[in-house]
């Protein structure tokens, strides 16, 4: 039986996650990745990969449940296994913190990660600013380690990888049965998607080894996730903005943002800046549209607009995204190429 | 003698005493032990009574300094004994020093000081009532099933935040605290009590450890022999502590350090053996593996042994003694287990008001003018 070509078009998160599910659960498939940045350059390698999520106003809250129990069970089963250490996935437990009550002060995944609850008010005594916060252990998985080890796991389910930069999917669609699109904020060029659009971020990589706990404001703007060996703070959220250059007084900010949150920071040393854009857009988009390629019909599937909740999401719209590719496949096979 | 060092004191106002029988050229304290015990009662000492007694000498002597005191060893989680048994005053002192450094956490010194906040899962094979502690630390709450699940063969525990002491930084940051106040520093082993205060000790406070009993014998005192190893493993950011009455003591930990994994543990009570053994070894990893199966691609990069001074309760309490015809008073302060790092400034607090106590009797604290 003749193989099905499969592309998967981005090598984030999102696009390794999703060549991985369809090259490990459809093996008649031969997936190839395709992208013109891998780790440690992808928007991923920057996230903190700490798993919370923001609500999608227009998708069912019972499908955004399911990605997130999803993805969070995949990555737990690595965390309590002997891969944790080289996949970089592990438990973190740590405080959201809220300056004002917010209208909703049990999120979705309140029972998804490990027990949520609202801080004591002595807990509460450390942030004199914040009126209200929540208390949770949830997964950190972090893409500089995890994107490799989900590759090696790629290359061993015998997928193979391209460094190009695609622009036209239709010319790419010439050569594989089936195209995956996940290429994040890419998608507003490569699909003409008008609703994608940057959210910049800016990030300080600094040395604080004696940093457990993580600390997030509820606003998203402030953060300290503590990683393997240095503690990712944050950050911005600049929507439209595509600079990928650091921004000097963004650090700045930064710096004197975290160490209200955290003063013991005032010793750490920064390592590194960073800068990468959120694939922002309104909802999520994980469907399936068909290319008109020379006659043939080919499934294009796509999976990008996580925003921030790349990583959180990464494995559950993987699986989606399998779903759609597995119901084209089935519906209408691959034409024989004229 | 003591005819002549009493007559340098005649006219003196300020010693109105008729108990010439010791030298009173200054107010000398001398302190055995160097671990953190014997460190934080020099620091509370001078806290409280510099100034207050002039000339106030403070010296210690050990035959271990940092980084090599039993102290350097543990792996610093402030966690007391599950239960006290009635030793309310030794919760009341774990508290004390919970509260003390808690209000370091947020000053510019906590990194210096190597005190940190940490969460961790306490595992138990059975319900067990709530520890003695769940009040002091953070957050303490009950572990639901799903957080049980990830630790097969634990059926109950508990989950809370509470605070990291580093030996390895800490005893470094009081030794410097205390130089930088003229506290001197001997290296050498003290063979009595008479010995010291034959060379002009008026106070010697004893903190010397689980050795104490070379110094006066104490039949309540026991080694209580623990071998850790050290991991480099820094995915892992939770502390695990199993309590499991049924192991003899010898019950599996994992408490992540600022720099590597302590992994523990056993307690061998009576056994002064300092070396590593290879047969604890294998069984401590084999059962942190089963604790947190990511250990097992983690690189082990030491073994190390310690005394822990096990006693039914922390012996902090007042001996008058004799050398010929001078008496001098030694405070003991030793016996503090497992729970040295955890219950410290509470003990060297209480220290502290004991020899205020002593000062108080011999006349010395300056609002006693009174006793003229």
């Amino acid at each position: 039986m003749q193989r099905v070509k499969v592309l998967v078009v981005g090598a984030g998160v999102v696009g390794l996650s999703t060549a991985v599910c369809v090259a490990g659960k459809l093996p008649h498939c031969s997936v190839t990745v395709v992208a013109e940045k891998f780790s440690p350059d992808t928007t991923s390698d920057g996230a903190a990969g700490i798993l919370l999520a923001t609500e999608f106003p227009d998708i069912p809250l019972e499908r955004q449940r399911r990605w997130f129990k999803e993805s969070f069970d995949h990555l737990l089963a690595i965390a309590d296994s002997p891969q944790a250490g080289d996949a970089g996935v592990y438990l973190s437990s740590g405080y959201h913190v809220f300056k004002d009550v917010p209208s909703k002060k049990k999120p979705y995944w309140a029972d998804l990660v490990f027990g949520f609850r609202y801080m004591t008010d002595h807990e509460m005594k450390r942030f004199p600013n914040h009126k209200f916060g929540q208390a949770f252990t949830t997964l950190k998985c972090e893409c500089p380690s995890y994107l490799p080890w989900l590759e090696k796991r790629f290359r061993v389910a015998g997928g193979q990888i391209l460094h190009e930069k695609v622009t036209d999917l239709h010319k790419m669609a010439l050569n594989y049965d089936a195209i995956m699109n996940c290429s994040g904020v890419g998608s507003r060029f490569l699909v003409n998607d008008e609703e994608v659009y940057p959210v910049r971020g800016q990030m300080l990589t600094v040395n604080a080894p004696w940093l457990m706990n993580f600390i997030r404001d509820g606003d998203g703007k402030t953060y300290i996730y503590p990683g393997v060996r240095y503690v990712n703070i944050g950050g911005t959220r600049q929507e439209g903005d595509w600079r990928m250059e650091v921004d000097k007084e963004d650090s700045e900010g930064i710096l004197e943002r975290c160490i209200r949150l955290e003063p013991s920071l005032r010793a750490a040393q920064v390592m590194e800046e960073w800068v990468g854009l959120r694939p922002g857009r309104a909802n999520l988009r994980v469907e399936r549209e068909y290319l008109s390629v020379q006659g043939r019909q080919v499934p294009l599937v796509h999976n990008y607009g996580h925003g921030g909740v790349g990583v959180t999401l990464s494995w559950g719209t993987a699986l989606d995204a399998l779903d759609l590719l597995r119901q084209s496949l089935c519906e209408k096979p691959p034409q024989a190429r004229l | 003698m003591a005819l002549f060092h009493c007559m340098i004191r005649i006219g003196s106002a300020r010693y109105g005493s008729a108990r010439f029988a010791f030298p009173l050229r200054d107010m000398k304290v001398c302190i055995i032990g160097a671990g953190v015990i014997g460190l934080s009662t020099a620091q509370s000492i001078y806290q409280h009574f510099h100034g207050r007694v002039t000339p106030l000498t403070i010296e210690v002597y050990a035959d271990v300094f940092t980084p090599l005191t039993t102290s350097d060893g543990a792996a610093g989680l402030w966690q007391p004994y599950l239960y006290d048994k009635g030793n309310v005053q030794e919760t009341k002192w774990n508290k004390e020093t919970f509260d003390y450094l808690q209000s370091f956490l947020s000053s510019p010194d906590s990194v210096k000081m190597g005190i940190f906040l940490q969460s961790g899962y306490e595992l138990c094979t059975e319900t067990l009532p709530d520890p003695s502690y769940k009040d002091a630390v953070l957050g303490f709450r009950q572990l639901t099933k799903r957080e049980l699940d990830m630790f097969p063969g634990y059926s109950y525990g508990w989950f809370n935040t509470t605070i990291m002491i580093e030996g390895k930084t800490y005893l470094p940051w009081l030794m410097d605290w205390l130089k930088q106040r003229n506290v001197k520093f001997h290296q050498r082993k003290i063979g009595s009590f008479k010995e010291l205060a034959d060379s002009g000790a008026d106070v010697i406070i004893n903190c010397s450890g689980v050795r104490s009993g070379d110094l006066q014998p104490d039949p309540e005192l026991k080694p209580g022999r623990g071998q850790i190893i050290k991991v480099d493993a820094p995915w892992i950011k939770h502390w695990i502590c199993t309590h499991d009455f049924s192991s003899g003591g010898n019950m599996s930990y994992i408490i992540p350090g600022s720099r590597l994994v302590t992994v523990g543990g056993v307690f061998q009570v009576g056994n002064w053996n300092l070396q590593n053994s290879s047969v604890d070894h294998k069984r401590i990893w084999e059962d942190a593996c089963k604790l947190d199966p990511s250990l097992q691609h983690a690189r082990i990069v030491e073994d190390w042994t310690g005394l822990r001074p096990v006693r039914s309760k922390v012996r902090l309490e007042t001996e008058t003694m004799r050398s010929g015809p001078r008496a001098f008073e030694v405070i003991h302060n030793y016996g503090h287990g497992g729970f040295g790092l955890t219950i410290h400034r509470g003990c060297a607090e209480e220290a502290a008001r004991l020899f205020g106590q002593i000062l108080e009797q011999k006349g010395l604290l300056a609002h006693s003018k009174s006793r003229l």
